[in-house]
């Protein structure tokens, strides 16, 4: 292994080159800052944000603005526009500024909350869902162990053989996955939506249920044990650190037992930034109408 | 072998040394997922006990993995120093730790051994240390190498520049980049990880980086993390391909469905020595990580651990300029908290550099794992402190594009100016005409992505 320090030719003699202007436009730059704000979180948001807090406290805007003067404002806008990364978020000494730091923990926090909460029970009774539950006894269990989130508990079993009549043509599961949150938020628009588009294309299908503690994989499980032709199970993803409220809707034909994910289908990112919940509930309807025309599944449309 | 051990009246019989190792480990889910973990502490430490007694020799004889059923068991002990095996062969896992914590013992004749040892050796030595025994142990060793700049010299910290992008647009990979050279970032490597993996898309980042490496004159090397098939397409076509990456896994059956075989790494590195950019002789990047082989089905009855340190030894082949273990990255059903990740942080560190690699970490977590920002903080501070080669660097640590947490710029610099590091040398001289750095700190104008425009 080598140990040269070899440098390379050095760089141009003045390395910066003189920024577009010796000036700052300071309304300029904010309101390109807003403008950027804007794009990102929808016009209605990034208003609301600033509005309606009734006195409370807001996190304050830190991309571009806690950076001050820019060395060279013009291409500043450009790079904030060009990423949703955390670019341009300044510093005090090497550490972040206040605002940067709270804004990243508010952020981080959604995503766990999304994670520990559960799908409210409410909810469940009101859209008339039936609850079974997994063979995960509680979240701490759920995340460490996947395999006990794939298969229902005895007591489930029992439950769907006396809920279910034997082979449907469809059976609609609900699950928590890695964010309860998303259910929570979206479960009620999806759910009307699917509904209303599965009597449109007369499409049969068992009374839906909701499975606390479950993962994908489940729905094999729960499509072989009453028989259905086709299963769908919509869950709540893995939440990141700019969103937490994200559904996906998998889909699969007559899954053998080791179904692999290559013979599932799913259509993901469902949220109101993403894929509007009532478009994929009709979208995934449409899917499933093919899967049992062509009696198979197994295309990957991811986000499609 | 003795397979028992009585601790307090209660003897802990094992099956085998497989078994042993397993339930050596400190706590880890994936161990209890794969239903490898020690049942209770105590038989944690009966199976340490027994383990203290194993010899090399035996630990030789019987890898986790049958040579004959598998290919990265052949390659490491056909890799094996032999006159440096047989002068050691009779010590015992813990003469052999002993050894590492030694006085007199330094971090060149750790390098000289480990030639002699295979991953089983090195994993049995680490499963016997405590965190700081590891921390320790790994300060005393250097591993220096070269592609166009020099990673891993005494009183320096690199990082990885990872200006990843959730729709690969070029001019958002190069606002991340802007922002992390001007912390003084980027030194390891400029390393995309790209959301489409084909050799058009490939190709289009590498140039676009390598592009604005040469209008900057940024003496450091690129790379583009899509699968190493993709990576050779794309470089065959042209393009500026600094290092050549692939994630690796401790089992033949694994690297396969990672869609990796040894004779297809060989071809990679046969292929950027003469294709890429770098001088070398350091041109590979692998990436690692507790759990890979078991989430691939393909772990083979082994724990995590002992294939981890397979992985080390199936890099050292490559001589590669960059190892990292992505540690959190995995998640909680391998990985379940900040302990447990801490943990496997400094072992993996350990266990690479006493296998002579240039090891860093990607100090991470996801959102599902019962860790957050403080642990993350801690763990960087303590590889710092065991003289970790690199790290990553993202703006503020967040992945737009993967979904999780990481080292961010400004922990980076942080890191640097507490333990008094500087970058690879080449890079700091560079960092110094940009007028960034003076004296191994950075000067006002640091931090400003404009500077680049």
């Amino acid at each position: 292994m080598k140990t040269s320090t070899d440098r390379p030719p050095p760089p141009v003699a003045s390395p910066f080159r003189a920024p577009a202007r010796p000036t700052v436009d300071r309304a300029r730059v904010e309101a390109l800052v807003r403008e950027t704000l804007a794009r990102e979180l929808g016009a209605d948001k990034a208003a609301a944000r600033e509005i309606e807090s009734a006195g409370a406290l807001l996190l304050s805007p830190d991309r571009g603005v806690n950076i001050g003067e820019p060395y060279d404002p013009r291409v500043m806008p450009g790079i904030l526009a060009a990423t949703p990364a955390r670019v341009a978020v300044g510093r005090t000494g090497t550490r972040y500024q206040t605002n940067t730091m709270l804004r990243f923990r508010a952020d981080h926090a959604a995503a766990k909350d999304a994670v520990v909460s559960d799908v409210d029970p409410a909810l469940l009774a009101e859209l008339g869902l039936f609850e079974l539950t997994s063979r995960a006894p509680d979240k701490a269990v759920f995340l460490q162990r996947p395999d006990l989130g794939r298969a229902l508990s005895d007591e489930a079993r029992t439950e769907l053989g006396k809920r279910i009549a034997r082979a449907p043509t469809l059976v609609v599961i609900y699950g928590d996955g890695l964010s309860a949150t998303a259910l929570n938020l979206h479960l009620r628009e999806f759910h009307a939506a699917l509904m209303a588009a599965l009597a449109a294309r007369g499409i049969a299908h068992a009374p839906p249920f909701f499975v606390r503690r479950s993962r994908v994989k489940i729905m094999d499980e729960i499509a072989r044990l009453c028989g259905a032709q086709a299963a769908l199970f919509v869950c709540g993803e893995r939440p990141g650190l700019g969103f937490a409220d994200s559904m996906s809707a998998y889909y699969i034909y007559q899954p053998a037992t080791g179904a692999t994910d290559a013979d599932r289908e799913v259509i993901s990112n469902i949220n109101p930034r993403g894929r509007a919940p009532a478009e994929a509930a009709r979208d995934a309807a449409g899917a499933i109408e093919r899967i049992l025309r062509e009696k198979k599944s197994g295309v990957v449309l991811n986000g499609a | 072998m003795n397979l028992a051990a009585t601790l307090r009246g209660t003897t802990y019989r094992f099956r085998d040394l497989k078994q042993v190792l397993a339930k050596a480990n400190e706590e880890k889910s994936g161990d209890r997922l794969a239903g490898l973990a020690a049942d209770s502490v105590s038989e944690r430490i009966a199976a340490k006990r027994v383990l203290a007694e194993v010899t090399l020799a035996e630990l030789h004889e019987n890898p986790v993995v049958p040579a004959e059923a598998d290919a990265v068991t052949r390659l490491i002990l056909g890799d094996l120093q032999r006159p440096i095996y047989e002068s050691v062969k009779s010590w015992t896992v813990a003469r052999l730790r002993e050894h590492v914590l030694r006085d007199t013992t330094d971090g060149p004749e750790l390098l000289r051994l480990s030639r002699g040892l295979t991953s089983e050796m090195i994993a049995a030595c680490a499963k016997l240390m405590t965190n700081l025994d590891l921390i320790y142990a790994a300060r005393k060793i250097r591993v220096v190498v070269h592609a166009t700049n020099t990673v891993g010299l005494a009183g320096r910290l690199s990082v990885r520049l990872q200006p990843n992008h959730p729709s690969d647009s070029i001019e958002g990979i190069l606002a991340s980049m802007r922002e992390g050279l001007s912390y003084g970032t980027g030194d390891a490597v400029i390393g995309v990880n790209p959301v489409t993996d084909n050799p058009e898309m490939t190709a289009e980042i590498l140039n676009a980086t390598g592009d604005f490496m040469r209008q900057w004159r940024i003496p450091t090397q690129n790379c583009c993390l899509a699968h190493v098939t993709t990576q050779m397409k794309a470089l065959e076509a042209g393009a500026q391909l600094g290092l050549m990456f692939q994630s690796i896994a401790g089992t033949e059956k694994a690297l396969r469905s990672f869609g990796v075989t040894l004779a297809l790494l060989d071809e990679a590195h046969d292929m950027t020595l003469k294709l890429g950019q770098a001088r070398g002789p350091n041109v590979m990047y692998f990436e690692t990580g507790q759990g890979s082989a078991l989430s691939a089905d393909a772990h083979e009855g082994a724990d995590q651990m002992t294939l981890e340190a397979r992985n080390y030894g199936l890099a050292r082949h490559y001589q590669p300029f960059l190892v990292n273990t992505v540690v959190g990255f995995i998640g909680p059903e391998y990985l379940y908290d900040a302990r447990q990740i801490t943990r496997a942080g400094l072992e993996d560190h350990f266990m690479g550099k006493f296998h002579g690699i240039s090891m860093g970490c990607d100090a991470c977590y996801t959102n599902h794992a019962d860790a957050d920002q403080n642990d993350l903080e801690n763990l960087e501070v303590l590889l710092s402190a065991a003289g970790c080669n690199f790290f990553m660097g993202l703006p503020m640590g967040d992945d737009v594009m993967l979904n999780y947490q990481s080292t961010s710029f400004h922990d980076d610099a942080t890191l640097r100016q507490l333990f008094g590091y500087r970058p690879a040398p080449e890079f700091e001289g560079w960092l110094e005409e940009m007028g960034l750095m003076r004296d191994g700190k950075l000067t006002a104008r640091a931090g400003d992505p404009s500077l680049f425009g």
